[in-house]
């Protein structure tokens, strides 16, 4: 007779014992847990095209940017290639410059002095 | 008294696996994590989400572990009452009955959740497991008449 109470104390204690691991396994943030998942799946999946995007769009090359040079001598802008754009801003010539560089710098100038 | 222990560890095991299901795949923002103060920051958890397959399906993550506890339930209070069937039995069914009627009120949206067919199926399979695992031993134990005395 007192196993038999025993036995139905813990009974008791093992029913109380799942249903609190059961309301345990329920949260309102991931109770709708297969709605949730699916949702997740979605979330990580339109991240990963968008970090996809992002490293494509790091790949592709940018049009170069015009090289802005400030107070910059004749010397170095004479060793820059044709190709390339060169602003000069408060640009100041050397006096013994000659006139194949400065030719050089008027075509690749796009502002002048 | 070699039943019961097998019983036992049997009940041990599966309450263990669904736990070990939840901790690998769950949010770990679930009240059972949270209360019981396991956290993903765990060294532990994070060598057991790591070495887990990641992909699974849902059934496994979120049905699979009622079942096992559904399960886990019922054999232990088989081994409980000695596996005495008349007696047990309505108690066994507490838990698998308690599981079915919430799925099903989710179903008509009384209970807040989402209604699976799965977590249905596996309430009534780790039930039906379970009761027919204390029907198996019981008639074991009334055929060798090994039942201790109360």
């Amino acid at each position: 007779m007192k196993k038999t109470r025993i036995r139905y104390v813990v009974s008791v204690f093992a029913v109380v014992f799942f249903l609190v691991l059961a309301a345990g396994s329920f949260d309102s943030n991931d109770s709708s847990s297969k709605d949730s998942n699916k949702n997740l799946k979605e979330k990580s999946s339109v991240e990963e095209k968008s970090s996809e995007e992002i490293e494509s769009e790091a790949e592709t090359p940018k049009e170069e940017e015009p090289i802005i040079m400030y107070n910059s001598t004749e010397e170095e802008n004479a060793s820059d290639g044709d190709d390339e754009i060169v602003i000069i801003k408060n640009f100041t010539e050397k006096e013994n410059a000659s006139d194949e560089e400065e030719e050089i710098i008027l075509e690749n100038s796009s502002e002048g002095e | 008294m070699k039943l019961k222990v097998f019983t036992y560890i049997l009940s041990a095991l599966s309450l263990i696996v669904g736990g070990l299901i939840y901790i690998c795949y769950r949010s770990m923002s679930l009240t059972m994590f949270s209360t019981t103060g396991i956290s993903e920051s765990s060294v532990w958890v994070q060598i057991l989400r790591n070495n887990v397959p990641g992909e699974v399906p849902d059934w496994y993550v979120y049905a699979l572990p009622d079942g096992l506890w559904a399960f886990s339930y019922t054999t232990f209070i088989g081994a409980l009452w000695n596996f005495k069937s008349p007696q047990c039995i309505p108690i066994a069914m507490v838990i698998p009955t308690v599981g079915l009627v919430s799925e099903i009120l989710q179903y008509f949206n009384i209970l807040p959740g989402v209604f699976d067919w799965s977590d249905l199926f596996m309430y009534v399979l780790g039930g039906v497991a379970g009761i027919l695992y204390i029907l198996i031993f019981h008639s074991i134990i009334l055929k060798n008449n090994i039942y201790e005395k109360d």
